[in-house]
């Protein structure tokens, strides 16, 4: 496919596709479950996080779960645009777009936990560092203040780094729009970008950078995210291997969600060319390493828990794999450790049904193992007097499901206004894969 | 009516590349060149490089880094110290984790600014966009504007010089 083509396929989408039936219908459940989290949202500001299950001593229960997923799904998204890019790794030119924009959906759903979770989330402004009347700072030393700057920086410049890509794209629909309002709003979106070859340097060296920057910052995100848990003193909590246990539990469950998302894209589009068999099977690879990854910090917690001899850790242990929430434990090995070995095999890499699948259960899994870590380690304490279990109640449903819907309307909506692939990168490609025939 | 320069469109980018070396050896030095995708070696000024770049971003990134730095220090250890179990007032390293998100966070930022104003964003018209063909730049073209204020045009006959390289085509740019 040349570069035209690619263009008037990528803009025609846009600009002449009209939507199936399928993006209605998805778009109306999508709606409607936003519809059930806006009302859940004004019951919690009207009612209080007593609306949840949290109580002790189990104080985190859904939401922070909630947070950890999306924020983990959207580390992926960076990943494969910033670290693949950095690396070279062409064949991402046909993904990263719409894992860009994953990401920046997953972070705008992650963000909403933490505040609603503070119980009175109009004074969320009281995380940031400003000169106030009662002479208050913030508390430096606690990692939910890091996280607060870490979510901070990682929303602003996700944002920046997809718009940043968008905008050429952007030119591209503009210069196909027939109608006033789409020449206007892609002309707008566009910032009257031209092409002309100072632009592309700046463009070309501002995503070099802002890639390089990207990747540390992932990182390091993903690993506040699991200070705020290893700070904790509490058994299963208080370990030095979670920054990177948290990090690589990101990208599996992040590599999950963009298979989730490319498969269903790529047949509702026709793009089987471009996002091909190849790419589906490469993202399989990424999600069983980063599968054995989780599976080993796994083992070594059990390990450590042992090794350590540590009476409260290994007590952790056994209530984990035989304690009351015993069959989230091995939900959680049964999605993240076994059923991704079937990712051995070509065949299963390269069947998208069964990549689907294995996606699912891995998001499933992931969500699963979240919420198990938080549970478990709060509802033993140390002292038998204050055990007690987690139970959810509607509106921690509710809120669960709309997330779901909420990202699930952003991403309707990206599909449906916004070029799905990064024409820039894959022009060049074709442009030298035709110089380079004969 | 005003004569911006003659734009013209070339059958790739090799033909671009020699239209504007011919053009730079008969003296011309305002040329512009609009592309697909990012052109690696367009010979003479017309690629100008964005070196400065990441020298804004690392000066932005450490203001940022720096000035978190300070502000964690002027709040918890001269503003209002509190004794959290005796641990000392300026706790450098639970400093770090802010200071570098904010380190990104300038620098991002900064970058972000600098690329606007280096490719003099946002400019929602511009004269090129008269010529109904100048589309062709975001989807498969390779257009050359050789403008009217170059200190040769009127000499010269631009318009002559364009059409002799044997565009695609070519057009006047009349506002």
């Amino acid at each position: 496919m040349n570069a035209a083509h690619l263009t008037d396929m990528v803009t025609g989408l846009v600009l002449q596709r009209r939507p199936g039936r399928a993006w209605k219908l998805g778009f109306a459940l999508a709606l409607s479950l936003t519809g059930l989290l806006v009302a859940s949202i004004v019951v919690l500001l009207a009612r209080g996080v007593g609306i949840w299950g949290v109580a002790m001593p189990v104080a985190w229960g859904f939401a922070i779960a909630n947070y950890v997923w999306w924020i983990g799904i959207g580390m992926a998204g960076t990943f494969i645009s910033a670290a693949l890019f950095l690396t070279r790794q062409g064949w991402r030119s046909a993904l990263n777009r719409h894992a860009e924009a994953m990401t920046v959906f997953a972070l705008a759903v992650s963000g909403l936990f933490p505040v609603l979770h503070l119980g009175r989330p109009w004074f969320a402004y009281w995380l940031a560092p400003y000169p106030d009347r009662m002479g208050l700072w913030p508390q430096w030393r606690s990692a939910l203040v890091w996280d607060f700057f870490a979510i901070g920086a990682y929303v602003v410049v996700s944002v920046l780094y997809f718009y940043t890509g968008l905008i050429p794209d952007l030119a591209a629909v503009r210069d196909r729009a027939t109608t006033r309002g789409r020449q206007v709003f892609y002309g707008l979106l566009a910032l009257g970008w031209r092409g002309e070859a100072r632009d592309w340097e700046h463009h070309a060296m501002l995503t070099r950078l802002l890639a390089a920057l990207a990747v540390p910052l992932v990182f390091s995100v993903h690993s506040m995210v699991a200070l705020d848990f290893s700070e904790g003193l509490l058994p299963g909590w208080h370990s030095t291997i979670f920054p990177p246990f948290f990090v690589a539990g990101a990208l599996f469950s992040g590599i999950a969600m963009v298979v989730a998302l490319s498969v269903p894209l790529r047949r509702a589009y026709g793009l089987e060319d471009i996002l091909t068999d190849a790419h589906v099977d490469r993202l399989g690879k990424l999600l069983l390493a980063a599968g054995w990854v989780v599976t080993y910090g796994y083992a070594a917690d059990i390990f450590t828990a042992y090794y350590g001899g540590d009476r409260y850790d290994i007590a952790l242990v056994e209530h984990r794999m035989t304690g009351a929430y015993a069959w989230m434990f091995w939900s959680t090995i049964a999605c993240n450790s076994v059923a991704i070995q079937a990712l051995w095999w070509r065949r299963v890499r390269r069947s998208a049904a069964a990549m689907l699948v294995v996606s699912l259960l891995v998001l499933a899994g992931m969500w699963l193992e979240r919420f198990m870590l938080i549970a478990t380690s709060l509802y033993r304490d140390y002292l038998p007097s204050s055990w007690g279990m987690f139970h959810p109640t509607a509106w921690d449903i509710a809120f669960l499901l709309g997330s779901l819907g909420l990202f699930a309307l952003l991403f309707l909506v990206f599909v449906r206004y916004f070029p799905v692939l990064s024409l820039v990168e894959l022009r060049r490609q074709a442009a030298e894969s035709t110089e380079g025939r004969p | 009516m005003t004569d911006h320069g003659r734009l013209a469109q070339f059958v790739d980018e090799a033909a671009l590349r020699d239209g504007v070396r011919r053009l730079r050896a008969q003296g011309y030095t305002r040329i512009e060149v609009f592309s697909p995708y990012p052109l690696d070696d367009v010979p003479g000024p017309v690629g100008r490089t964005a070196r400065w770049m990441p020298r804004i971003m690392l000066g932005a990134g450490l203001l940022g880094g720096l000035g978190m730095l300070a502000v964690q220090y002027l709040s918890a250890a001269v503003d209002y110290p509190i004794d959290v179990g005796g641990r000392p007032a300026a706790s450098w390293p639970a400093f770090v984790p802010a200071a570098i998100e904010v380190t990104i966070l300038f620098a991002a930022v900064a970058g972000f600014i600098a690329f606007l104003a280096g490719a003099g964003l946002p400019t929602l018209y511009h004269p090129v966009f008269e010529v109904a063909w100048f589309e062709e730049a975001s989807r498969d073209g390779f257009l050359l504007w050789l403008r009217a204020d170059d200190p040769i045009w009127e000499q010269r006959r631009g318009e002559d010089d364009v059409a002799a390289l044997q565009p695609l085509r070519h057009a006047e740019i009349l506002t």
